[in-house]
């Protein structure tokens, strides 16, 4: 699909401004800072980052799991469906997880409940959200365990957790999170723990599934060869901030901020025969209690001059392809 | 792709059904021998507690069948009491007074226990956990047998104040193993993936939270049947324990008189009967809890 189909459409889901503080021992500290992004019915949108810029945070505020104390929701909107969430009962918002936004977790070995059955933790799910019989419910779980592929499903639901192995156990999460058709399903490093081979496989099902049920889905990762392989648009995050958001050809092809150019170099290159030294983006990220006034790159960035530490940069530009920098590049030269 | 990892399933496939926890467990059970001969023993002592409570042996404890303090006869296998009463029948009868009491105080405190701690657990910190904790730090400073003797007579001669005392004083060792597994189990991501999934609390708590913690359970079920056995023998030595009955407790601090004068049936019979089921039912919680852990091979 073109950019143009996705522009005529209402997205599904609408991040305005949203900030988040958390109350730390040493003060309060902004961990996302007026973020806005938008999702697109069907379409995967990638936020990635280095650990610690708030990828993860935002995941949490969408799904309303944000540990409050010490994490606070200060400012903005999440709109899904038209509808706000912030601020929805945690009754209401229990009606709104699993079974119309749904999220799939990093570590498969411990996201299943080790001394439930398969059947037990897919069933119960199933009823949460509709209102049908427990033989209808097992069916339905092991149609959708077919569906992510797992083999002989019939006999798989059940085992326990601990006789599937990690593969299988993410997949069985993936169908848990899909089992009752959700509009947005919110990857949270899907693959991270998984070893290579078995990531492919995983995200292959993924994309695969998306297609097929046409959900929308939110990658949350740090590995931009997955992003490559499978998304459509980019959202990258520094220090709580997006700071370039664009289709992945254009992320790819042409980065805008020297931030994503520099992920973007610190990419080993298997190909070449003489592999050179791995680029890397020299500094540290600034301590979230002691931002810059500025750009939160400017110390690291090789192109600051004076107004990048005096102003902060905001996400502008034309189009879909959007970048936070004052001198953004392919433009300054 | 996905072959590579079907593969290997496929032989599984077949009827053939995976071994499950319990009789995995059964399995390692039966080749500990340890664990049968106590098992069988302990087995022995619950038939007779099971005769006694039908009423088909030894239900003339109490009554006065012959002369005092005989030494053991044929027909009185352990001698009489000095008011001539069969001390193997009382031996006999009492253990069904001992299982009364252990698995009453072992289920119910461990019940309560195990249900207190879950949910402490899951709210700790809020004002709910300090309450609760503070109550039962409350009931751990009153030593259990004052606790008893005060039960005892705010019950007025009920014939359980004993057992009640009993698990008002022992749920708070459950309450708190419990709350300490919780805690550690509710930072897992399984129960992040049970909120992302839509669950309500409840059933984080009672369906995904107390299962996990079921070995614990157990374990302090087997501790605590002890426990009230031992305590009952204690109490009921201190004239504190069940009313209207006999126990080996009794029987105990019936023979303090008579040891003294040199007649020790009664003394041995009840402390025997103690000793032997105590120890067995020891060893086989141990080989129980060797059977149940999946690392043990």
């Amino acid at each position: 699909m073109n950019n143009l189909d996705i522009e005529k459409r209402e997205p599904i889901l609408t991040v305005d401004n949203l900030t988040v503080d958390f109350n730390t021992d040493k003060g309060r500290v902004r961990a996302i800072d007026g973020i806005s992004f938008e999702v697109m019915p069907g379409e995967t949108l990638a936020i990635v980052g280095e650990s610690g810029c708030g990828k993860s945070v935002s995941s949490l505020s969408i799904m309303g799991l944000l540990p409050s104390p010490p994490g606070k929701i200060v400012d903005g909107s999440i709109k899904f469906n038209k509808r706000e969430l912030i601020g929805l009962s945690e009754k209401e918002y229990r009606k709104v997880r699993g079974n119309e936004i749904s999220m799939i977790f990093q570590e498969p070995m411990t996201a299943l409940n080790p001394v439930l059955k398969i059947s037990t933790q897919m069933i119960d799910v199933i009823r949460l959200h509709n209102r049908i019989g427990k033989s209808e419910a097992k069916r339905r779980a092991i149609d959708m365990l077919e569906t992510v592929g797992i083999p002989s499903p019939e006999m798989r639901i059940n085992e326990y957790p601990h006789q599937l192995s990690g593969g299988m156990r993410q997949r069985v999460m993936i169908a848990m999170a899909l089992s009752c058709g959700p509009d947005l399903l919110l990857a949270d490093e899907p693959t991270t723990a998984l070893d290579v081979t078995i990531q492919a496989q995983v995200m292959t099902e993924m994309v695969r599934l998306q297609k097929k049920l046409g959900m929308a889905v939110i990658l949350v990762t740090h590995d931009l060869g997955v992003v490559a392989e499978s998304c459509q648009r980019v959202a990258v995050m520094y220090c709580g901030q997006i700071i370039e958001q664009a289709s992945v050809q254009d992320i790819f092809a042409s980065p805008k901020h020297p931030y994503t150019q520099g992920l973007l170099k610190s990419i080993p290159v298997v190909r070449e025969k003489k592999i050179p030294r791995l680029a890397t983006i020299e500094g540290m990220v600034p301590d979230l209690r002691d931002m810059p006034s500025g750009c939160r790159f400017a110390d690291r960035c090789q192109f600051a001059e004076a107004r990048c530490r005096a102003s902060s940069p905001q996400l502008s530009g034309a189009g879909t392809h959007q970048v936070a920098c004052f001198n953004p590049l392919g433009e300054m030269q | 792709m996905s072959e590579v990892i079907s593969e290997p399933f496929i032989e599984l496939e077949k009827p053939q059904k995976r071994e499950s926890l319990w009789s995995k467990a059964l399995k390692k059970f039966s080749r500990n021998k340890t664990g049968m001969v106590s098992f069988v023993v302990v087995m022995l002592f619950l038939l007779i507690a099971v005769l006694v409570w039908s009423g088909a042996i030894a239900q003339n404890w109490d009554a006065l069948l012959a002369d005092g303090q005989m030494g053991p006869t044929e027909t009185y296998w352990f001698g009489t009491t000095i008011n001539g009463q069969d001390i193997f029948q009382r031996a006999i009868y009492s253990t069904k007074t001992a299982f009364e009491v252990g698995l009453m105080v072992a289920i119910f405190a461990t019940v309560i226990g195990a249900l207190v701690g879950a949910v402490i657990g899951y709210f700790s910190g809020t004002i709910l956990d300090e309450f609760i904790l503070w109550i039962m730090n409350s009931i751990d400073c009153i030593p259990y047998i004052l606790m008893v003797a005060a039960i005892a007579i705010a019950l007025d001669g009920n014939p359980y104040s004993m057992h009640i005392a009993m698990m008002l004083a022992f749920w708070t060792g459950t309450a708190r193993v419990v709350r300490g597994e919780v805690l550690k189990l509710k930072n897992m991501e399984f129960v992040e993936a049970a909120h992302a999934l839509g669950v309500p609390v409840y059933r984080i708590i009672f369906k995904h939270l107390l299962p996990n913690t079921t070995h614990i359970i157990l374990v302090d079920m087997s501790i605590l049947f002890i426990t009230a056995i031992k305590s009952e023998v204690i109490l009921s030595f201190l004239g504190l324990g069940i009313k209207d009955s006999i126990s080996w407790g009794i029987m105990i601090s019936e023979a303090s008189g008579e040891v003294t004068a040199g007649h020790f049936c009664n003394f041995f019979a009840a402390s025997g009967m103690l000793f032997v089921l105590v120890l067995a039912f020891n060893m086989f919680s141990d080989s129980l809890q060797d059977a149940l852990d999946p690392r043990k091979v």
